[in-house]
């Protein structure tokens, strides 16, 4: 299972122009570890694709045992999960350290 | 396959044939007792073996060398029950009749020694010669019954597995007796586990169980053959769909023995035949908004800004007269009525064909004229047409006449192109007169060379417009008089205070009534009628455009290009306040990413090379995006699975937040081919 790694992908958007990029950041990580916790800060913008290329990843680690947790999700992005009732699957903190520890807490 | 049970071969013609018997039992002394009997039985030579135990036994049942035609087996094998060394030498295909023998006489060892698959049971102090050869000899007749029974079981057998159709057979009480191959790979059930069950509970969905025991007991009263289609449910849970023809087996009484039902499983057909019924649906939906198919239907009652009337007569049934109309942006639309020289069917031909090229020219314009399409003027519709048809039409010693006008609504301007059709008739509204609509061109397909061109006509609510056709004027009465041009405007005058309908009906009338009495038959007579209505374009109070390639990459553009028109443009009324705050914005933004995203996959299929065009529209009370492409046609929405929202799917999300957003979300096509996908967000207050 690994330690929990912390991810912070420097991508401003995580759209449809990006989605794949990001799962192809995340494969390599993911093969590691399976306690990953994503730090959004950067990112402004998720579309609908990047919300799939984000579950994906949370299917894949969960599937292995582990799981995905996100921490410094910017407003307007979290205003879009609360939309499609992601904010309930996927564990928003307000720190990377937060979500670090949730994963110990578990 | 043979048919018949094995006859014994004879090598040499004179040789007694042997019948080897297999004597199974742990006491010597019985076995010598049995070969000594077996030797008193005359006429017959038995040649023994002894297996005085079932390691022995076995050896010898599965020795391929030997082929036994007899066994006797004792019951009691030691420690072991000769029953159970009986029903496994059956099971490993050991085809010798076993005759089971036993020191007392114990019915219940009996039936269960018949069970197990023994011929026949002897009492060993109770045997002789003569029952012992008595009870061989039936033992051997039910054996040669058996085999032909079950090689013709195999045969018929055979014949059912390798026929396509289900073949089912039931017995009076409905439980299957035969399930044929066809049967097991139509359902997913082998003949073994549904053997003796009733029908009903296995395969029959439980809606379809009532009418078929109806049609069951039908069959068992009497009345046959029956025909009928039911589902059939698979193990899996699937349905199949199954045309039957029944028929029953009677018995010698003249009975009901069994029901016999052949089907073919039309799944595949119904469900062609569904997606043939739902593809039709489709299409219509997916085309423009106005029907396009027959010469001159009643015209739409849809048109904005526009009532319009009509009256269509052909004198043989079918014509050459038509009419059609096109709208495009809720702003224009295009009123075409025309006429093709002749009568009947080769007319009416012609004009569909006609017809078909301006829809043709108007959506190849439409789109070639600019990468989305500025509208092509009436005058180059017409003109393209007639490129393409004046060739054919001079092949055909025909031609057409034409009225082409246009109407835009916001400027309350029309635009005439006239093809020697005669010249439409006006009434402005409040006047008492009535004037014509005069063009320039000749009938297509008389001159290649012609040019046309289109006439600015102004326009305004209220004003009445006729077009007709020349059967109408050229109508004579019995004196051979024409109906003329002057009567028709006098007509004209005096219905205009009607609806466009009553209008057409009563100068269609009008001319009846002046022809009555006449010999000859009048020509194809039709008339369009329109009012323009009052029309009020809702007041735009900024507009804005931008194309964009079909690329993801293109997207953040897009966006950031509806946050700054909602941002700058969009104003509540009288005042400078923002009419959509921030959180709006991003949430109007994401929906168009959303939407344009769908344009991108599967309007275009992923290819990054066509075009998108986002043209964003402020009113007083909401704004209002649309965005255009020339790709495939939007599948409706009832074939969209929904999004599932527990984390295991990632689709359908696209569409749930374009109406999350977005108070009104409509898919249509233009007459030019493009898909356009409007989206409506009332203002709060």
């Amino acid at each position: 299972m690994g330690d929990v790694i912390v991810v912070k992908p420097s991508l401003e958007k995580l759209d449809m122009s990006t989605a794949g990029e990001f799962k192809k950041l995340m494969a390599p990580v993911m093969e590691e570890n399976k306690r990953v916790v994503l730090d959004m800060e950067a990112i402004a913008f998720v579309d609908s694709s990047g919300l799939g290329a984000i579950l994906s990843c949370l299917r894949e680690l969960s599937s292995s045992g582990g799981d995905l947790k996100l921490c410094r999700v910017q407003k307007r992005v979290r205003i879009m999960f609360e939309l499609v009732r992601m904010h309930r699957i996927l564990a928003i903190w307000n720190t990377p350290q937060e979500a670090v520890d949730a994963f110990d807490a578990a | 396959m043979t048919l018949l049970a094995g006859t014994p071969v004879v090598f040499g013609g004179r040789a007694t044939p042997r019948t080897r018997v297999l004597i199974i039992d742990d006491d010597e002394d019985d076995y010598l007792i049995a070969r000594d009997l077996l030797s008193e039985i005359e006429g017959e030579l038995f040649e023994t073996d002894w297996a005085g135990g079932p390691e022995e036994a076995w050896a010898k049942i599965n020795d391929d060398s030997v082929q036994y035609d007899i066994c006797l087996l004792d019951y009691r094998l030691g420690r072991h029950n000769g029953i159970s060394l009986l029903r496994e030498a059956i099971k490993t295909g050991f085809s010798a009749p076993i005759i089971l023998l036993t020191g007392q006489e114990d019915h219940e060892v009996d039936r269960e020694a018949v069970r197990a698959g023994a011929s026949d049971y002897l009492v060993k102090g109770r045997i002789n010669a003569i029952l012992l050869e008595r009870a061989i000899r039936y033992a051997r007749q039910q054996k040669q019954a058996q085999d032909a029974l079950r090689d013709q079981t195999d045969f018929v057998s055979a014949i059912l597995d390798t026929a396509g159709a289900l073949v089912v057979v039931l017995d009076r009480k409905g439980c299957i007796a035969r399930f044929n191959r066809a049967c097991e790979q139509a359902t997913g059930w082998t003949s073994d586990e549904v053997f003796g069950k009733p029908f009903w509970d296995i395969v029959l969905p439980d809606d379809e169980s009532e009418r078929v025991r109806t049609a069951f007991a039908n069959l068992l009263a009497g009345q046959f053959p029956n025909y009928y289609e039911n589902n059939w449910k698979t193990k899996a849970g699937g349905l199949r769909v199954i045309s039957w023809a029944n028929t029953a087996l009677l018995g010698r009484n003249g009975v009901v023995d069994y029901i016999v039902s052949t089907g073919i499983d039309i799944t595949h057909q119904r469900e062609a035949e569904e997606a043939l019924v739902l593809a039709r649906e489709r299409e219509i939906e997916v085309g423009s908004s106005i029907q396009k198919t027959l010469l001159v239907r009643r015209p739409p009652n849809n048109l904005p800004g526009l009532s319009v009337g009509a009256k269509s007569v052909p004198s043989l049934k079918i014509g050459g007269d038509y009419f059609d109309f096109f709208v495009f942006d809720d702003r224009y639309v295009d009123v075409l009525v025309g006429d093709v020289m002749g009568k009947g069917v080769p007319a009416a031909l012609l004009a569909a064909a006609t017809k078909n090229h301006f829809q043709r020219a108007v959506r190849r314009l439409g789109l070639s004229l600019a990468p989305f399409g500025r509208l092509p003027q009436p005058e180059e519709i017409v003109s393209a047409v007639h490129g393409a048809l004046t060739p054919e039409l001079a092949g055909l010693n025909s031609f057409v006449t034409l009225a082409y006008l246009r109407f835009d609504l916001l400027e309350r301007m029309a635009y005439f192109v006239d093809c020697g059709h005669p010249r439409p008739l006006c009434v402005p509204v409040g006047s008492k007169t009535c004037s014509t609509l005069s063009g320039e061109n000749v009938p297509l397909g008389m001159s290649e060379r012609e040019i046309y061109k289109q006439v600015p006509v102004s326009f305004d609510a209220g004003d009445l417009f006729f077009f007709y056709s020349d059967g109408l004027t050229e109508a004579c009465d019995e004196n051979e008089e024409e109906f003329g041009e002057a009567r028709l405007m006098e007509a004209l005058l005096q219905n205009k205070h009607l609806t466009p309908p009553e209008i057409a009906e009563n100068i269609h009338k009008a001319v009846q009534d002046f022809c009555q009495n006449s010999a000859a038959q009048p020509d194809d007579l039709t008339c369009v009628a329109l009012r323009v209505q009052d029309w009020l374009a809702p007041a735009r109070r900024a507009h804005a455009l931008m194309e964009m390639s079909s690329d993801a990459n293109e997207l953040e553009r897009a966006r950031d290009f509806v946050t700054a028109f909602c941002r700058d443009k969009c104003l509540k009324p009288g005042g400078d306040c923002k009419a959509v705050d921030e959180d709006d914005q991003d949430l109007i933004a994401l929906a168009v990413n959303e939407a344009a995203a769908n344009v991108i996959e599967h309007a275009y299929r992923g290819r990054a090379d066509a075009l998108l065009q986002i043209e964003a529209e402020a009113f007083d009370h909401q704004v209002r995006i649309r965005l255009w492409d020339t790709g495939e046609p939007f599948v409706p929405r009832d074939s969209i699975p929904p999004p599932i929202f527990d984390g295991s799917k990632d689709s359908g999300f696209g569409v749930f937040l374009m109406e999350q957003c977005f108070d009104r979300v409509e898919h249509s096509r233009d007459d030019m081919g493009r898909n356009c996908l409007s989206l409506v967000k009332h203002f709060t207050r």
